[in-house]
């Protein structure tokens, strides 16, 4: 494995070297610097339950590891699946201090589990913890749409089923809805990605986010169909590993302003000011 | 293909073909870029019984096919045919505990289990799947992981790259994309190289 490591160093100073001089045109033209490419979907901190990976760890030494070599420049993290949140939100806030400049921190919340206290919660997560955004396993209820919208925030939520993105779609048209996976996890169903790019066709504030897709060619369909401005580059990492999930955005071969807002620009509008 | 700069890639009929007729389409696909593609024979253990022997020796000798791949546990009647003629076994598991009996039975015949033995996307499959490769000589783990890259990691720390075979799964998945995975892993030249083709390079010389 030495050899490997050698090869691998060796590889990072090479792309770093490349990413440095193609960013001297613009520093010196003093045009407007793009924003960096920014994955919006990724996991960190401990979980309390420890039955599945998902619920046990992630470290965000990996996270970095594979930022610094994909040449990722920040990434959206947020708790893993917990009974609730409020330790693993102020987790994701310190990794966040941690490492100034890396991540971009999304708080979590459980509708059920945390009904009647979320209000507070968010609001304490998004002013004083530095928050912002909310990521979503469970179908967000009025309370938690009505505490989003209040506070400005973009919602990253992964549904169980797609239709279950409609009533907050067209309830609140204002909160910018960010669909995980483009609506089915590793294309476990195939159809739910056609389903998918319907809704964020029928709707200004639907964006699909690309991570865990693993049928490619639903990664081309939605952006030959929706363009590029409705696309928002995510990972699932650590687990799924954002070098391999950036490279699958890269093969759709975009121009190079249509890959930049899909690889951040799309984000980077709805963030809060401060956010990059 | 041709973008990724893999030279050669082993066809098989899609799954719940009737075996006749998609292996004949494989093969002719086959003789028309023979550069290009090698063929693998796909069967049903039940749809076929009694006629696996002849079949299988027809589709080798007489069409050219280089291998075998089921979506079920092959029974004596097709590893007992497989073993005769050599063939390396590709088989895409219910459950990689499928493979125990048979890689004991069997253990002359080269099993390679497809993506890294999850189909129902469940990641403690893929820590049986390492455990089984480690246990059985003739195992060999396909790399196209569905549930997480960290696990084909995980599978070249523990077992080597002599036990990992490159294999896409397209056009349903994208080979670019999965021979990708495999150079991320950044083994050492020789180890790729034997991820990326002479595994199965030699598993295909041994064929009668």
């Amino acid at each position: 494995m030495a050899t490997g490591h050698f090869r691998h160093r060796i590889d990072i100073t090479r792309r770093s070297l490349l990413a440095a001089a193609a960013a001297l045109p613009a520093r010196l033209s003093g045009a407007q610097a793009s924003p960096p490419v920014i994955d919006a979907h990724c996991h960190a901190g401990l979980g309390e339950t420890m039955t599945a990976p998902y619920t046990t760890r992630n470290d965000v030494d990996v996270t970095l590891r594979h930022m610094e070599e994909a040449g990722i420049g920040r990434t959206v993290i947020f708790p893993l699946i917990n009974p609730t949140y409020e330790k693993a939100n102020q987790e994701i806030a310190d990794l966040c201090g941690r490492h100034p400049g890396k991540f971009i921190g999304f708080a979590k919340h459980d509708p059920e589990t945390e009904a009647g206290r979320i209000r507070a919660m968010l609001r304490h997560e998004v002013e004083s913890l530095g928050l912002k955004g909310l990521k979503l396993h469970k179908q967000p209820t009025r309370e938690i749409l009505d505490a989003v919208a209040e506070f400005g925030i973009p919602i990253l939520y992964h549904p169980k089923e797609i239709a279950m993105f409609y009533p907050a779609a067209d309830g609140y048209p204002q909160i910018p809805l960010i669909m995980a996976h483009l609506g089915s996890f590793e294309s476990m169903n195939w159809n739910w990605h056609l389903e998918a790019i319907e809704i964020a066709k029928k709707h200004a504030n639907v964006y699909l986010e690309t991570s865990a897709v693993v049928a490619q060619q639903f990664l081309e369909l939605a952006a030959k169909e929706l363009g590029p401005d409705k696309l928002i580059f995510g990972s699932d990492g650590p687990d799924h590993d954002s070098r391999l999930e950036l490279y699958k955005v890269r093969l759709l071969k975009l121009p190079a302003e249509a890959e930049a807002k899909v690889l951040g620009g799309n984000i980077a509008r709805w963030l809060p000011k401060g956010s990059l | 293909m041709e973008e990724a700069g893999i030279a050669v890639s082993a066809l098989v009929p899609p799954a719940k073909s009737a075996s006749e007729k998609a292996n004949q389409e494989i093969a002719a696909i086959v003789k028309r870029y023979p550069e290009k593609f090698l063929g693998f024979a796909i069967h049903n253990p039940e749809a076929d019984r009694g006629r696996i022997r002849e079949m299988l020796r027809h589709e080798v000798a007489g069409l050219g096919l280089k291998g075998v791949k089921v979506c079920r546990v092959p029974t004596r009647e097709v590893l007992t045919a497989v073993a005769e003629l050599r063939l390396p076994l590709l088989f895409h598991p219910a459950e990689p505990s499928d493979f125990h009996m048979i890689a004991q039975e069997f253990p002359q015949v080269p099993m390679i289990m497809v993506e890294l033995g999850v189909t129902n996307r469940e990641w403690a499959a893929h820590y049986e799947a390492i455990a089984i490769a480690q246990r059985y000589p003739n195992v060999y783990l396909g790399t196209a992981a569905l549930s997480g890259y960290k696990y084909l990691e995980l599978a070249a720390k523990e077992l080597g790259a002599a036990k990992l075979i490159f294999a896409s799964n397209a056009p349903e998945r994208d080979s670019r994309v999965e021979l990708r995975r495999v150079k991320l892993l950044h083994l050492a030249p020789a180890d790729e190289a034997m991820v990326l083709g002479e595994n199965i390079s030699r598993l295909l010389a041994s064929r009668v």
